[in-house]
């Protein structure tokens, strides 16, 4: 036996072919539930889901990507790990503000939905983010251990 | 242009393809982000059972339904940024040559498409129904799902197609989680690791204190994202529905109202005015308002116990009963103007006809003249703007 089949049989053994089967099973139970149930919109559900995957492999991944690689070729070097940990979070965290600060879900008649200025919310998240990262990149660049890896 | 585009993206795409997958960085947040999913998953599946009046679900402890929900949003919320990484660390493997290597490789792969697409739904999904956002329509294509029956049931699908990826990874997580294994490591991969989950978890972190707060109550100043601060409201805690919204203003307030017992061929068993009810025995409980969409407050009501109700309207023995809103008349057909309170409930001290929170009357809003309050219910279920108690 080659090591690389012997490592494919040890990779897909039956504890994976066991996961497998009762894995498909809980999912075609849930796909049948959300076919039968008319107010899951099981269409909608699975074209987002399906929308989800281009957004993240196509979009997001995408641009997170290239944004890392054409920055690095324009400096010239990596990029510091702060300012990747800084922008990462930076487009999580204005992704989960989207749907507050646009205020999307507003109603009529009820002023405790959102009831907060997201506008000052965000601006405080991001200078969290960017000042304590730039500490971060401050501190371990006078480091010595992590001095030489820029 | 589109050339320097297309040259830009091929070398992207090789040098994605050449990075090697830390395998051991994938195990860590793996284990992490299915942890945070079963319990999100766990702590669903008590939502739905408490929403819907399944039978399992305990008549107590009085806050265990803000605790499940609480973890439920908190796990939910926590789970976007380790997903993410989850997911960056094995970009890489979206674009490996050869693409499939084997049948089993093959079914790996197909078993991604319900996990990955199903958790990105489930987060997005949970995460606009945080903020009550429903989503309806994305440039005139039709997106509307009501969402507690899509979530609950591509919850389902999300459970077996993570089971079958951790079956899928168990040996190669043990293989790489290995001491020896570390120990092999350069130290500069391990420093490289090191900072990678150091930042997801700074991430993690930030993210869950911006939205916690709607119910881990100390974090409540702190929670600059959250769609709901548990002090903003009438009476000092949040509203879901108002009066208005519903239509039933002139209806509690008319002075004609009268809480009705029923049998459930309709036979009416009493008629009470609120002066009835107010004198009656009063009784004070602090029970948590406590909503699907994640916040909660904890505050003091007080009125007439159902038990008593339902003995001064001739029925001596535990009984379950459907609470019935104003808003059946007023918006008849529409969700919520109708719940269940199970024998075991009815008979609980803590189970309330409410007149009263914090010592002032109801605010309409908060579902004047009377609103049931019960342990261990969501808020969905704590009718207000009572008209009828039905016993069955």
């Amino acid at each position: 036996m080659s090591e690389a089949t012997r490592e494919e049989s040890n990779k897909y053994g039956v504890l994976f072919w066991v996961g497998t089967v009762i894995g498909w099973a809980i999912i075609v139970y849930g796909a049948r539930l959300l076919l039968a149930d008319d107010e899951a919109e099981w269409f909608n559900t699975v074209r987002l889901a399906a929308i989800g995957i281009i957004a993240h492999d196509v979009i997001w991944l995408a641009v997170s990507v290239g944004t890392g690689w054409l920055l690095s070729r324009i400096i010239g070097r990596e990029i510091p790990f702060w300012i990747r940990w800084a922008g990462w979070t930076t487009a999580i965290i204005v992704a989960m503000w989207l749907p507050v600060g646009r205020r999307y879900g507003d109603r009529l008649n009820n002023d405790t939905i959102l009831p907060r200025n997201y506008t000052n919310s965000i601006v405080i998240l991001l200078a969290v983010i960017w000042v304590g990262a730039a500490i971060y990149g401050f501190v371990s660049s006078r480091r010595p251990a992590e001095r030489s890896e820029g | 242009m589109s050339n320097a585009i297309t040259r830009i993206a091929t070398d992207v795409v090789r040098d994605v393809e050449a990075a090697p997958v830390d395998e051991r960085r994938a195990a860590m947040l793996g284990i992490v982000l299915g942890i945070s999913f079963y319990t999100c998953a766990l702590t669903g599946l008590f939502s739905w059972g408490a929403s819907t009046n399944q039978g399992w679900w305990p008549a107590g402890p009085t806050g265990l339904f803000r605790l499940t929900q609480g973890t439920h949003l908190i796990s939910g919320v926590i789970a976007v940024p380790l997903l993410l990484a989850k997911l960056r660390t094995v970009a890489p493997k979206l674009v490996q040559r050869p693409f499939v290597t084997s049948f089993a490789h093959l079914v790996e792969r197909i078993s991604l498409l319900p996990l990955v697409g199903g958790s990105i739904f489930m987060l997005f999904s949970g995460v606009t129904n945080v903020a009550y956002w429903y989503p309806q329509e994305f440039y005139g294509v039709d997106i509307g799902y009501f969402f507690p029956a899509a979530h609950g049931k591509m919850a389902i699908v999300v459970v077996g197609a993570l089971l079958a990826h951790i079956f899928a990874k168990i040996s190669t997580t043990r293989q790489v989680l290995r001491k020896e294994a570390i120990e092999h490591e350069s130290a500069e991969a391990t420093l490289d690791r090191r900072r990678f989950l150091g930042g997801v978890a700074a991430t993690t972190g930030l993210v869950g204190v911006s939205i916690a707060g709607a119910t881990i109550y100390p974090l409540r100043g702190l929670s600059v994202l959250s769609a709901r601060h548990p002090n903003a409201g009438p009476q000092g805690f949040p509203v879901n529905r108002t009066a208005a919204s519903i239509g039933v203003r002139s209806r509690a307030e008319s002075p004609d109202y009268r809480l009705s017992v029923e049998m459930a061929d309709g036979t009416e068993l009493a008629s009470f005015s609120l002066a009835d009810l107010q004198a009656m025995d009063q009784y004070e409980h602090e029970i948590p308002i406590a909503c699907v969409e994640g916040w909660s407050a904890n505050e003091s009501w007080r009125g007439v116990r159902m038990r008593d109700l339902l003995a001064a309207a001739g029925i001596d023995e535990p009984r379950e009963v459907d609470v019935v809103s104003l808003q059946e008349e007023s918006a008849p057909g529409r969700r919520y103007g109708t719940s269940t309170v199970s024998k075991d409930l009815s008979k609980q001290d803590q189970t309330l006809l409410a007149m009263e929170v914090n010592g002032e009357p109801l605010h309409l809003d908060h579902g004047f003249p009377i609103r049931l309050m019960a342990p261990a219910r969501p808020g969905v279920n704590q009718t207000k703007w009572l008209s009828k108690v039905v016993v069955k």
